[in-house]
């Protein structure tokens, strides 16, 4: 309980410190939650799950090694949001604090709810505080960039309550155990356009090809902390929820009516982010589009409904959050130092800031999946499911490898080995060293042992009808 | 004089008096006029609820006209009171100068 | 010790290495950091050669699960078998020369410590692709070494003129590599769909047990497992990084780019020999692009002026000749090759280094001449290295490309007179290398000349052991007609320690064939040798200048201009249609298209809200006639309609 309540605690008292405290009470608050969820899950068993109650008439909670998984996620990418940001203006920003606490709050509310009105309620939650973020921190010139990304969601979000209200009409149940139980196949078309409400929704937020054209603009107005948050945790709720609730939900005939639709927008996602990014200018840009292309993959996997897949499907969600986090930041680390992020305009940093040089290659390597990181496994085993499924397709996804190559190494090489432009840039801080290092850390370990994370969440994926 | 005759009577006077009223809501621009032709409208429906009353034998509706002198009289009191206020502002009780909230 | 044990120090000793260097690199002095390295593979060669006399089958080394699904088991798991074995031997034996060599060759250069860094995590790599006993494994060890290859050879980024240059050739290698990988992914996944495991000995079982798995499926299994090979082994298509990559340090050059890396395409061939076997079609194409890579790849050797550039063809054409012997299903004589080519190019690599080091980062031959007396040890070692890959009687590569011939002789004439022309080639760019840098004139002004001076012994040192391997590399696979009893010794080890290649036994020439074979394999080179001496010694010549080139001249040394085909073929169009899809249909199509929207919703919203006049009549007016219409409305339903 603690677990969920905390950080709308500290939202508000967030509201309430003086603002000179600001700074250092939101890194003392996400180490707090992060280490609360840590603590949590030691005495949790794998196979269990766990009801809370809070006394609420429609909004249960119930936490299983799935909801831990993407709880911790969320706990850590705040945490590591704030220690990279530490040096940061936005950080001491009383408004920030709270707002981020807020959104915290929202996202652990989907992760661990157990009824799907409580599910859209946290879904909803967590799109104000970012908009906030992005209104009053954000470079946004024109209102257009950010209503856009605001109607979009809010669009998505539309369709996901009609669905939800439709669901409640047709089952009349609203936990999730009782809407597993119940049968969705009877009620054929029916069910179709209530799966095609939520997954309009998801193909916003994931974003799915057509959907996605408010990523690449929010992203880079966006303040550096607004961008990590929205692509390392906010994202992965609309996968969380296509692993957790529609699929299994609507199994049967809504899920393959669109499970081809959407692995064929995912892979057009694919090969469209790479081919975009290939030529893109802005650093931020460049990343937005390899987002693109890595959550269409993750998607696109995700429909195929394979026990194996899901796992590593998570892995993989694990390692696209540690990725834009590490890149974003190396992103912000050259904004904040040079005002600008065109990479035609940077050139030879890595001659001023090894360190940084060292540690932005890390994590460009980490996002190029080689060995010893965890995109390797993840992409090597969600590829081989889309190749198995469809063998043309599996080769498709597999030109990411390619591509991935082609714009992640140009947007680091030109940059750092380029002719020289920058000749001053202040090199690393302790806390950045010590963010892009736990990055790596993790990406090593998941990559060298991805089975603690797989086998933790086996059960919860693989028994969602009980 | 037979009840069908006086009804049609004070029907006519009461639909001439909405008339009235909403014409000069519809055409003067000076508030306190907007205001009294308010009034108008009221009293006209008042009347129209008394006879009826009347006609019917049920006192229902004349226990309403009270309510709705009373409800009147207040918005009257409010009425004028939002009207010396705006003159205090823009020094006009013209209807038209009042459309900031238009944009 | 048991071979488990000796197998993970093996592999971890270059592990250590990589990790004191990278973390404590930076305070260390550079005479320890080149020791650690150097030691740390040595160790793992020691190792190596005690694995070796202990050699007993196959044996699996089982570390740790990797991921265990019901299905499908991928373990961390290793496999000691003669193959294996016989790569990790060249891989820490010449390894550890290289690394010796860089000590000296590196010494002046600010990135020491990272260099050595580097070069344990390739040697690391490159054993867990080598050791891996299945294909996971494998591909864990192939992008490895792919990561590594791309962060020695953009080594110099900061370079002033070439930093850019450098660091592009090396995006350029690791995209080709990803292509291949693509191929081996798909390969991958097609086993995995075919056997459900990635075990080299279970797949190999299955299929032993399972003769009626032919057609289709092998043919594209190991077509995938070609193409990964030609993007690692630098073949046509995907060759064009491999020259490129002598944008790296020279050790680099000899180690990844000669002796090990990108041998690794044909260690997986010959590691996967059960599934070729079942795949003629395959085996032709492997025998087609071979002749032709060898074929081109010495011909646009001929007329290249960088020492290393003619090294790097050189390579890619000798590639070339063991992916023909592949074709021909002799795996162990391309395997043979492979040892007596990591002998003799890492020789000639390093020989070029020390030339490079003497001449003060000067590659170009039209500015050397002479160097013969200048630097005795490194002329002396270089003309082995040439009599070697030109195929000189009695020296190693004499022995092993003889090998390939016989084969090709035996298979398909047509093949060996490409091969014919191909190996003369080779003779011929080896002999004017050669001769162009060692003898005649110093052409590269006296101040130079001053300068010149012999490498150190660290650098010599390796050179010499290099030069004696050289020679007597061949002695590994003494064709029968000189010792009876021991003839084909390598033949028989690798056969007999591999699995699958038990069954499959290169095919030997009798005697009178292999004699002719070797007499005129001899005369061809050695009238090479006699013609290379009188055109550039007595007769002086020298390389042209670009604009004297005839027509040929001018097509070998512009590559035969494959960059330029590739950039009009693929590059360019990529890049327009990314512009095409970031410009138009992204932000035009797409993101305009939202803006329409919300413009139209907008437009319409502001049309309807002129109706809101603000004029509280106006209301008033809409409100009675709206009223009217109301009641005229109900009026007329119950008179007229009723």
């Amino acid at each position: 309980m603690a677990l969920i309540l905390l950080p709308l605690v500290f939202s508000l008292i967030a509201w309430l410190l003086p603002s000179a405290q600001t700074r250092l009470f939101g890194l003392i608050g996400t180490t707090i939650n992060l280490f609360a969820s840590l603590i949590s899950v030691y005495g949790f068993d794998a196979q269990d799950q766990l009801f809370i109650d809070l006394g609420l008439r429609y909004v249960h909670f119930s936490l299983d090694s799935l909801s831990y998984t993407m709880i911790i996620l969320t706990n850590a990418v705040f945490f590591m949001v704030y220690l990279s940001n530490f040096k940061q203006e936005i950080t001491s920003k009383k408004r920030f604090s709270a707002l981020a606490f807020l959104m915290q709050f929202g996202l652990i509310g989907v992760f661990s709810t157990n009824s799907i009105l409580g599910f859209y309620i946290f879904w909803e939650l967590t799109l104000l505080p970012i908009f906030l973020i992005l209104y009053w921190f954000g470079s946004f010139e024109k209102p257009k960039a950010l209503l856009q990304f605001f109607l979009y969601t809010l669009l998505g979000s539309l369709a996901m309550l009609l669905s939800v209200i439709g669901l409640l009409q047709l089952t009349n149940q609203q936990t999730y155990e009782a809407l597993l139980a119940a049968d969705l196949n009877a009620h054929g078309a029916t069910s179709i356009w209530l799966m095609g409400g939520f997954l309009l929704a998801f193909a916003v937020k994931i974003p799915l090809f057509p959907f996605h054209t408010w990523q690449a603009e929010t992203y880079t107005k966006a303040p550096t902390a607004g961008t990590m948050l929205l692509s390392a945790i906010m994202l992965k709720m609309a996968l969380f929820g296509l692993l957790k609730w529609v699929l299994p939900i609507f199994d049967g005939v809504a899920t393959e009516f669109w499970r081809w639709p959407i692995i064929t927008l995912g892979l057009i996602g694919v090969v469209y982010g790479a081919l975009i990014a290939i030529k893109q200018q802005d650093l931020k840009t460049i990343f937005a589009y390899a987002s693109l292309s890595h959550l269409g993959l993750i998607a696109a996997a995700l429909m195929l409904q394979n026990e194996i897949t899901n796992q590593i499907a998570i892995v993989q969600i694990v390692n696209h959050s540690i990725v834009s986090i590490g890149l974003f930041l190396a992103a912000g680390i050259i904004e904040s130092r040079l005002q600008t992020r065109d990479i035609t305009q940077l050139g030879g940093i890595a001659k001023v800031a090894p360190r940084f040089a060292f540690w932005f290659a890390a994590i460009t390597f980490v996002s190029l999946s080689v060995p010893f990181t965890a995109g390797f496994i993840g992409e090597f085993f969600l590829i081989k499911a889309i190749f198995n499924a469809h063998t043309l397709s599996g080769i498709i996804a597999a030109t990411t490898l390619i591509f991935g190559a082609v714009y992640m190494l140009r947007a680091y090489q030109i940059p750092m080995f380029g002719p020289t432009k920058n000749s001053v840039f202040e090199d690393l801080s302790w806390s950045e060293i010590l963010v892009f290092a736990l990055l790596i850390i993790a990406a090593i370990y998941l990559g060298l042992s991805p089975k603690c994370l797989t086998d933790f969440v086996a059960t919860s994926i693989n028994q969602p009808t009980l | 004089m037979s009840i069908g005759t006086s009804l049609d009577f004070f029907l006519f006077v009461a639909i001439a008096l909405f008339a009235i009223g909403a014409i000069g809501a519809m055409t003067r621009k000076n508030m306190i006029v907007l205001l009294m032709c308010i009034e108008l409208m009221l009293n006209a429906v008042n009347l129209m609820l008394v006879t009826f009353s009347t006609y019917y034998g049920n006192g229902d509706a004349q226990i309403f006209v009270f309510f709705t002198m009373v409800v009147a009289a207040a918005e009257a009191t409010v009425g004028l009171s939002i009207i010396i206020m705006a003159y205090r502002n823009l020094k006009s009780i013209d209807i038209d100068m009042y459309n900031q909230l238009k944009n | 010790m048991p071979q488990d044990l000796t197998l993970i120090l093996l592999l971890s000793f270059p592990l250590l290495g990589f990790a004191i260097n990278g973390i404590f690199g930076k305070q260390l002095p550079k005479m320890v950091i080149g020791s650690i390295a150097t030691v740390a593979v040595f160790a793992s060669f020691l190792l190596a050669t005690s694995l070796f006399s202990r050699l007993d089958g196959t044996t699996i080394v089982n570390l740790f699960n990797v991921l265990d699904f019901e299905n499908l088991q991928i373990n961390a798991s290793f496999q000691i078998d003669a193959l294996s074995i016989w790569m990790t031997l060249i891989i820490t034996g010449v390894g550890s020369l290289i690394h010796l060599f860089s000590i000296g060759y590196m010494s002046h250069d600010e990135g020491f410590y990272k260099f050595f860094t580097y070069l344990n995590l390739f040697i690391f790599s490159m054993l867990i692709l080598v050791l891996g006993s299945n294909y996971f494994v494998l591909f864990f060890g192939w992008e490895g070494v792919g990561m590594c290859s791309y962060l020695l050879i953009s080594f110099h980024y900061n370079d002033a003129q070439k930093g850019i240059a450098n660091s592009l050739a090396g995006r350029k290698a690791f995209i080709m590599n990803r292509i291949g990988d693509v191929g081996l992914l798909v390969a991958l996944f097609m086993i995995i769909g075919q056997f459900n495991t990635l075990e080299y000995t279970k797949i190999g079982h299955l299929i032993e047990s399972n003769k009626a798995l032919t057609g289709g499926a092998m043919f594209f299994i190991t077509l995938s497992l070609f193409i990964a090979a030609t993007g690692k082994s630098a073949q046509i298509p995907l060759f064009s990084w491999l020259p490129d990559a002598m944008a790296g340090p020279t050790p680099v050059s000899a180690l990844i780019h000669a002796a090990t890396m990108v041998t690794a395409g044909i260690y997986l061939t010959v590691r996967s020999n059960f599934l070729f076997e079942l795949a003629p079609f395959t085996q032709n194409i492997i025998l087609y692009t071979g002749l032709a890579t060898t074929l081109f790849a010495a011909f646009m050797a001929l007329r290249q002026n960088d020492i290393k550039k003619v090294l790097a063809y050189s390579t890619v054409s000798q590639l070339g000749l063991m992916f023909v012997a592949l074709g021909f299903g002799a795996y162990t004589v391309a395997l043979f090759h492979v040892t007596t080519h990591a002998f003799f190019k890492a020789l000639l690599f390093l020989g070029s280094g020390s030339v490079i080091h003497g001449m003060h980062e000067e590659q170009d031959i039209r500015k050397m001449g002479g160097l013969a007396k200048l630097m005795p040890i490194t002329h002396f070692t270089f003309l082995i290295g040439t009599m070697a890959i030109s195929g000189i009687p009695f020296l190693s590569g004499f022995f092993s490309k003889d090998e390939i011939m016989a084969q090709a002789l035996h298979h398909n004439t047509f093949a060996y007179i490409v091969l014919v022309i191909a190996v003369t080639m080779t003779a011929v760019y080896m002999f004017r290398l050669y001769f162009l840098t060692f003898h005649g004139e110093f052409r590269g002004g006296d101040q130079l000349k001053s300068k010149v001076h012999e490498s150190g012994p660290s650098m010599t040192l390796p050179l010499i052991i290099l030069a004696i391997l050289s020679i007597f590399g061949g002695l590994l696979n003494l064709p029968g007609l000189f010792f009876k009893n021991s003839a084909h010794w390598f033949d028989h080890f690798l056969s007999a320690g591999t699995f699958g290649l038990n069954h499959i036994h290169p095919v030997h020439l009798d005697f009178a064939t292999s004699i002719q074979l070797m007499i005129f394999a001899s005369i061809v080179a050695l009238s090479v040798l006699i013609w290379a001496y009188l055109n550039y010694v007595k007769k002086g010549n020298i390389a042209k200048d670009d604009k004297d080139l005839n027509g040929w001249e001018r097509l070998s040394a512009a590559k035969l201009f494959v960059d330029e085909l590739y950039n009009v073929l693929i590059v360019n169009p990529i890049l327009a249609i990314s512009d095409f899809t970031g410009k138009i249909i992204d932000i035009k199509l797409l993101r305009n298209g939202v803006y329409a929207l919300a413009d139209g919703v907008l437009n319409s919203a502001n049309i309807s809200r002129k109706w809101q006049s603000g004029f509280l009549s106006s209301y008033l007016f809409w409100m009675v006639f709206g009223l009217i219409i109301f009641v005229a409305y109900y009026i007329l339903k119950i008179s007229v309609w009723h």
